[in-house]
């Protein structure tokens, strides 16, 4: 036996004074009374002291001595040698994913009973053992370190809260194994989970973890899985929002107001911006779409270069019964369309001009001639501060001049009329009649365009760089070159023909080419914006296809390292499912920790110390009316 | 705690200014007396008439009666009453029961003695204080005169308790040893004997030698109520014996039983043999006390 609190010994100092008292106590009082002579008649009433009176005393020392014992050993913390064999590490992990949040019909939530179960784990606990609490969140937090103060335990408990999301347990559980086999004793994981997983868990945990399943397979619901949207990549103006709604409630063919999909009263899903209704759509799957998991999809295209709050909601029809709140809801905001500026370096060209003007969010300022570029850039400069447009310099038939040290941004050259780090020029036109035979249409400059039926008059023959890459080739002669990657710092293009020896500028691959170009300096983080929502796993209440198809021990604490059931029983899970409540109940009523155990050795020492203070009362008070 | 106490201690001021008070009182309720009018039981000299008896040898001639001897033929002498001073004896028990008490029944002995001495002082009789235990048995002589009352009130001051025990009647038969002269006997004492027929032999053995006796027995309020319930080692003051004993309510109320029993039948013995008693509480003012025993009369003359 070893002892927490060795200190408490120095208070057997405390029997001194004991003794002391005692002795005082139990030596008679001498009191002077004027005569004896009518105590000397009472002698028959009054009795002297007899020996058993004295014998009392004694055991009423003995008793104080005793009290005294109990308590300085009840303060010494005393550890039993077979209470260490025996302490038992028990890691207590929680899934506090967003589908144990789900509501069921009359009944608590997952997590509700998971919180419940935890409790009663903690109260089952005996006065040896430890617990930790683990929530098996992303990330996992410690929320309780090893302590055996149940208070404290379930005070903890009382503050957790489940998250919004759905999360991976995985690195909790592996947590919660860490911990509870630290040290000599091996521990005890276990984990309350409604097995809405997204990976499997590893074959190994079948033995090493102890499952207690929150699911419950009567939980219906219906929730949006996905809701997004993004900018078409042909036009920037036009918006693409898209949702998809899982269902995990078979579909009713009755006309039962309490399932959530009955066929005559649908789901709808409403649409709204900036709160404004715009749209509402009845929900309704295909014959076996539920079955196999396929969720309903919906996409919408709107026009609409302005920012604003988009929300997608589901409406349940009235006593309709949906588990899981969180999922019902989503919104995002998208951003306006980021308008352009193009610098357009080119002598007075009605028809040219125009053409770029007709791009959509643009803003156009033709600059000429171009020795006016260095004060525009100085500016600019002075400006820098306001300056939030993306920029587009077109050259045509003109180039910044190498002493002015200045490379735009983003520069489109056509026809160049000199060198520099777009290219040489090689003497002379290309040879023949330039046609276009091979172009590259991943490029996200030349998505969309058909250039194969555009008639080139000439074409400069030029030399790229080694850095830029060949877009367009008109046989081995490129075409259109440039150095167009989404990290680079000074991006550049070249077409090398000029506008107007070709019709490509009366063709529409002539704006959709630049469109092309603004859309890809627009930045890819307004293009496509999805709503944070719980997840597929959690809307769908899918459990785990490996969790499920195993068999689990059943969820019991037990005293003394018993199984309550051994793995790989013929057991599934969705029959531990079925069987929760009754289960949890059983585990309660199946602990086969002794009752004594509940409560540690020192208290135990305390109550045996208040019934002998009891006793030493009530002789004490006896010893006078007697 | 010592009982040669400070005469200052003892007999404050004030209560002696109230004792002077007193004097004037005694005088009313004796009215129409005169200094040292106090027929005596001897004969004597005095112009009244007392009795006749039989001449025998040696007597004066001058007191026959001839009208008598004309009469009855023989001779016989006319007695006349003699007027003498009134002796005043202040029995004063000093025996160690009176050692106890809040305040201590001997100081509230003497406070009473000093008071009932200066009255008789006051009315020119004459005082003596017999301290009824210890060694000096015949204690301050009868004395008369107010001056010497300062001078009894130092010797009550320095009057220690007695060392060693002494029953009631051994202490009065060593005070008539001494043949003092017959007068009034006053006794304040507690009446705590040697057992329970002492006080009343002791008694006895006053009024049988023709002295006027008034008891006055001074009572505590502890000796009613004595002790808590519960085991005690009692202490005898006045033998120092002890006694081990386990008490109860029963049985203190047993014991208050008896000693009401005792304290009636002082009572009755008193009224039986005319001798005035007053029976007080040391809770009881002296001069309060003084004033009772005037008024109950035979304490003074």
């Amino acid at each position: 036996m070893s002892f927490g609190a060795p200190l408490a010994f120095w208070l057997f100092a405390l029997a001194a004074p004991i003794i002391g008292f005692y002795l005082m106590r139990a030596r008679v009082r001498r009191r002077p009374v004027t005569s004896l002579l009518f105590w000397d008649q009472l002698m028959t009433q009054a009795r002297t002291s007899p020996l058993w009176r004295q014998l009392r005393r004694w055991l009423s020392l003995l008793l104080q001595l005793l009290l005294l014992a109990l308590i300085v050993l009840a303060l010494g913390r005393p550890i039993l040698d077979w209470q260490t064999e025996k302490r038992r590490p028990i890691a207590l992990t929680l899934d506090p994913s967003i589908s144990m949040q789900a509501t069921v019909p009359g009944g608590a939530s997952p997590w509700e009973k998971s919180i419940q179960t935890a409790k009663r784990m903690v109260g089952q606990m005996r006065f040896f053992d430890e617990m930790t609490l683990i929530l098996a969140g992303s990330p996992p937090e410690v929320i309780s370190p090893w302590s055996r103060n149940k208070r404290a335990l379930k005070d903890a408990l009382d503050q957790l809260k489940p998250e919004a999301v759905e999360v991976d347990p995985h690195d909790g559980i592996r947590l919660a194994l860490n911990l509870a086999n630290r040290g000599d004793t091996p521990g005890k994981t276990i984990v309350l989970t409604d097995g809405v997983w997204n990976h499997p868990a590893p074959e190994d945990w079948s033995t090493k973890v102890e499952w207690v399943w929150m699911n419950d397979e009567s939980i219906q619901n219906i929730g949006i899985t996905k809701f997004a949207s993004r900018r078409s990549l042909r036009s920037s103006e036009e918006l693409v929002i898209f949702v998809e709604i899982l269902s995990s409630s078979p579909s009713d063919n009755s006309d039962s107001q309490t399932s959530v999909t009955p066929k005559s009263n649908p789901v709808e899903i409403e649409l709204y911006r900036d709160e404004n209704l715009i749209d509402v759509i009845p929900v309704e799957w295909s014959e076996g779409d539920i079955e196999n998991s396929r969720p309903w999809r919906k996409e919408w295209r709107f026009n609409a270069t302005k920012g604003a709050k988009y929300e997608a909601r589901l409406a349940f029809p009235e006593d309709a019964v949906d588990g899981i709140e969180q999922d019902n809801r989503a919104t995002f905001q998208t951003e306006s369309v980021q308008t352009a500026k193009i610098y357009w370096v080119s002598e007075p060209n009605l028809f040219l001009d125009a053409a770029i003007q007709a791009l959509p969010q643009v803003r156009f300022q033709r600059v000429w001639p171009p020795d006016s570029i260095p004060a525009l850039i100085a500016g600019q400069e002075n400006q820098q501060a306001t300056k939030t447009d993306t920029e587009l310099w077109i050259f045509h038939q003109a180039t910044p001049d190498p002493s002015w040290d200045w490379r735009p941004a983003n520069a489109l050259f056509i026809a160049p009329q000199a060198d520099g780090y777009w290219g040489k020029i090689k003497s002379g036109e290309q040879n023949g009649i330039p046609t276009i035979a091979e172009w590259d249409t991943t490029d996200p400059a030349l998505k969309n365009l058909d250039l194969g039926s555009i008639f080139f008059r000439s074409a400069l023959n030029m030399e790229p760089p080694a850095e830029a890459k060949i877009l367009v080739k008109s046989f081995e002669a490129p075409l259109i070159f440039g150095d167009w990657k989404q990290d680079a710092p000074n991006r550049w293009m070249v077409w090398a023909f000029e506008l107007l020896e070709t019709d490509f500028v009366f063709r529409t691959a002539y704006p959709s080419a630049l469109a092309n170009l603004l859309q890809t300096l627009r930045p890819i983080d307004s293009m496509a914006i999805a709503s944070e929502l719980p997840g597929s796993l959690a809307t769908g209440l899918i459990r785990n296809k490996q969790l499920s198809t195993k068999s689990w021990t059943h969820p019991q604490i037990t005293p003394s390292g018993e199984e309550g059931q051994a793995p790989g029983s013929a057991e599934t899970a969705d029959a531990n499912s079925d069987v929760l409540e009754g289960q949890n109940t059983q585990s309660s009523s199946n602990v086969k920790t002794p009752w004594w155990s509940i409560f540690p050795i020192w208290w135990w020492a305390l109550v045996a110390a208040l019934v002998w203070f009891v006793v030493e009362w009530i002789l004490y008070t006896r010893r006078v009316t007697e | 705690m010592s009982y040669e106490t400070q005469m200052d201690q003892l007999f404050p001021t004030d209560l002696l200014r109230r004792m002077e008070a007193l004097t004037l009182l005694a005088r009313q309720i004796n009215r129409g007396s005169q200094r040292a009018e106090r027929r005596s039981a001897q004969r004597g000299s005095s112009v009244e008439f007392a009795d006749y008896r039989q001449f025998s040898d040696g007597d004066d001639w001058r007191h026959i009666d001839w009208n008598a001897y004309a009469r009855w033929r023989q001779l016989a002498l006319k007695l006349y009453v003699e007027e003498e001073d009134l002796f005043v004896h202040l029995l004063l028990d000093t025996s160690r029961s009176m050692e106890w008490g809040s305040p201590v029944k001997y100081d509230y002995a003497r406070q009473l003695a000093a008071g009932l001495a200066l009255i008789a002082l006051s009315n020119l009789d004459r005082a003596a204080i017999v301290p009824l235990a210890g060694n000096d048995p015949v204690g301050w002589r009868p004395t008369r005169g107010k001056h010497r009352f300062v001078q009894m009130l130092r010797y009550l001051a320095d009057l220690p308790i007695a060392d060693k025990p002494l029953p009631m009647t051994d202490a009065i038969n060593r005070w008539l040893t001494f043949q003092p002269r017959r007068g009034l006997v006053i006794w304040l004492t507690d009446f705590w004997g040697s057992d329970l027929k002492d006080a009343f032999r002791a008694l006895d053995r006053v009024r049988y030698s023709k002295h006027e006796v008034a008891a006055i027995q001074i009572v505590d309020g502890g000796e009613t109520n004595p002790v808590d319930p519960g085991e005690f080692e009692l202490e005898d003051m006045e033998t120092g014996s002890l006694k081990k004993i386990i008490l109860d309510n029963a049985s203190l109320k047993q014991y208050q039983a008896k000693l009401n029993d005792y304290q009636e039948s002082i009572r009755e013995y008193c009224v039986r043999w005319s001798i005035p008693l007053l029976q007080l509480s040391t809770k009881t003012d002296p001069a309060e006390a003084l004033t009772r025993a005037l008024r109950k009369g035979g304490f003074a003359r």
